[in-house]
């Protein structure tokens, strides 16, 4: 009896898992990056107008056939400007992200997995890089190495790399002691290979989960960079900056103040619940 | 408490040393270095000559940081690069409005955030409680300076509720001081009391669906103790070890908000140091935000830890 009912438990606890993994709203979350990412992609394709033709005849209009979201205080499309701020906002979170993910994995491997001097060192690092404001040092480094959005993105990369290191140095830890880890070390697998094939897969669910918080997060910072006028160099199109140059306009084209921060903001949430999304799916805290 | 504040100090000296460092090796990654900034793209080699030497850029790496980290410790910020005068003198006027925003906002937070995280770990799951913990959601991956331009529009622009012209000192009345300041605490605490409240809410379930919870339930004692008493000191060790990250998400909005608001504050003065490549200021700004950091996290650590005696004894030993 008993042997027949276990593995229709399993099957019903399974379905349950993945039922709470993908809810309606992480489904849309989904298909919302999803979308913004290819329409980032096909902008030169997909924009109606060119993003910096302005035209000062038609300045702060609201929406029309023309400008489906109106225009901006010099006359620039909206809505092209938009879809080109894509391209800018999520080639620079997936630079930040990379660059996050080359420094972190190492650094947290060599952490949880070495431990002894190199643990102690690189805790007392992290502590160091997450002490500076992420913004204020990528307003920082942008400032040195001048305007650009790859070198202030690999920066921004580089100030959260500390978060994925110790996350994963946490769950590293415990598998350390495991007894498949052990199997493997008797049979001979060298220290590089036990820790990539071994341990790293295993301690990866969590990390995966505060990604998505963090790529949310670099969202973010790229579109402040952009918004402070340090991240992309305008004209050019970006989100944050988009948004610099008409916030003051505010009570003439509440519109097209809106647009831009909408966007931000429903692309920084729409990430982040995505990692929720996996945080169920993994069964993890 | 003495040799508490001795044991944090243990952490805290060597985090602040690395971040001299980290601080100082933006000076190393300038493009053509510092003196090509200073002339602003001129390349005699005389003339680089003799700034190098002025500002003792001639010296091997390790002799400037030490000199560099000298000058720090001494309150020698340096001289700025804009406008010739010593950075304490460009930095100085601005701690003001900085000091009391970033004070404030971090005491909101952690109020706010406390207050509103527990009451949804308490009601987890009733409707309200859902629905708060979900508007943290959104609270966490709102940009800031979307909502401070809209919030300044609406309450500043359109309906002239608050003034949106700066910072007015304590000396011109304490309630023009407060109106200009009310915005700026508000918005800076938002992303952290967001992040507070989801911190809080988790700790708080944990500590509530654990053993002794269900134990003290079970002996007859009042919910009151039970939430504040038992779950509450409980929840406080995981709170602590938030702190970094809360404060630096806090001091890192001061840049976004004090550009909003137009602020005379560290936040703008960064910004300006950007602008006028003014790289001596710019270190300086850093470094003092950052170590900033430190010391709100270990202030809010060290009372923290005074309201609960169990990590007051761990920390001795």
């Amino acid at each position: 009896m008993s042997a027949i009912s276990l593995p229709t438990k399993a099957t019903t606890r399974a379905r349950v898992r993945r039922k709470k993994a993908w809810t309606p709203g992480s489904i849309i979350a989904a298909a919302v990056v999803v979308a913004m990412v290819l329409i980032g992609l096909l902008a030169p394709w997909l924009a109606p107008h060119d993003p910096l033709q302005t035209n000062s005849a038609n300045t702060l209009a609201g929406p029309s056939a023309a400008h489906w979201l109106g225009t901006d205080q010099v006359g620039r499309d909206v809505l092209s400007r938009a879809m080109f701020g894509a391209t800018a906002a999520f080639r620079g979170t997936a630079v930040a992200v990379l660059t996050m993910l080359a420094i972190g994995i190492p650094w947290g491997l060599a952490a949880g997995y070495v431990g002894g001097v190199a643990d102690e060192i690189s805790m007392r690092v992290a502590d160091a890089f997450l002490s500076i404001p992420g913004l204020v040092l990528a307003v920082a480094i942008t400032g040195v190495v001048g305007s650009g959005l790859t070198m202030s993105m690999i920066a921004v990369g580089v100030i959260f790399s500390p978060s994925i290191a110790m996350l994963l140095r946490s769950n590293i830890i415990p598998i350390r002691r495991s007894n498949y880890l052990r199997a493997a070390r008797a049979l001979g697998v060298s220290d590089l290979r036990a820790a990539v094939r071994h341990v790293l897969p295993n301690a990866f669910g969590p990390v995966l989960v505060q990604v998505c918080g963090l790529a949310s997060l670099c969202l973010i910072v790229q579109a402040a960079l952009g918004f402070l006028g340090l991240g992309i160099t305008p004209p050019n199109p970006s989100w944050g900056g988009d948004l610099a140059d008409v916030y003051l306009f505010f009570t003439q084209a509440p519109f097209a103040t809106v647009i831009p921060g909408l966007l931000i903001a429903t692309a920084a949430f729409s990430i982040s619940r995505i990692g929720d999304a996996i945080r169920a799916g993994l069964d993890v805290g | 408490m003495t040799r508490v504040l001795i044991g944090r100090l243990r952490v805290v000296v060597p985090t602040i040393l690395l971040i001299t460092i980290l601080t100082f090796a933006l000076r190393v990654i300038i493009p053509g270095g510092p003196a090509d900034a200073l002339l602003g793209g001129s390349d005699n080699p005389d003339t680089i000559k003799m700034i190098n030497e002025r500002y003792g850029l001639d010296q091997p790496i390790w002799q400037q940081y030490f000199s560099w980290l000298g000058g720090m410790l001494r309150g020698d910020l340096g001289t700025s690069y804009a406008t010739g005068l010593p950075v304490s003198d460009v930095i100085g006027p601005r701690l003001a409005s900085t000091v009391e925003i970033v004070g404030l906002g971090m005491l909101l937070a952690i109020l706010a955030g406390g207050a509103i995280g527990m009451y949804a770990a308490i009601h987890r799951s009733t409707r309200l409680g859902r629905l708060v913990f979900a508007a943290t959601g959104i609270g966490v991956s709102l940009p800031v300076f979307w909502f401070a331009t809209i919030v300044a529009g609406i309450l500043g622009v359109a309906l002239r509720i608050l003034p949106v012209n700066g910072y007015t000192p304590l000396a011109d009345g304490l309630v023009p001081h407060l109106s200009s300041i009310a915005m700026p605490v508000v918005l800076i605490a938002l992303p952290s009391t967001a992040l507070m409240t989801r911190h809080v809410r988790s700790t708080m379930v944990a500590a509530l669906e654990s053993p002794y919870v269900r134990t003290a339930w079970a002996m007859g004692i009042s919910s009151r103790r039970v939430y504040f008493d038992l779950a509450l000191k409980n929840a406080i060790g995981p709170v602590v070890s938030f702190m970094p990250f809360l404060a630096a998400t806090l001091v890192g909005e001061l840049v976004i908000i004090d550009v909003v608001f137009v602020l005379p504050g560290l936040g703008s003065a960064i910004v300006d140091a950007v602008h006028f490549r003014d790289y001596p200021s710019l270190q300086a700004i850093v470094l003092l935000m950052s170590v900033a950091v430190v010391l709100l996290s270990l202030i809010a650590d060290l009372v923290l830890t005074a309201l609960d005696p169990r990590r007051r004894k761990e920390a001795t030993t």
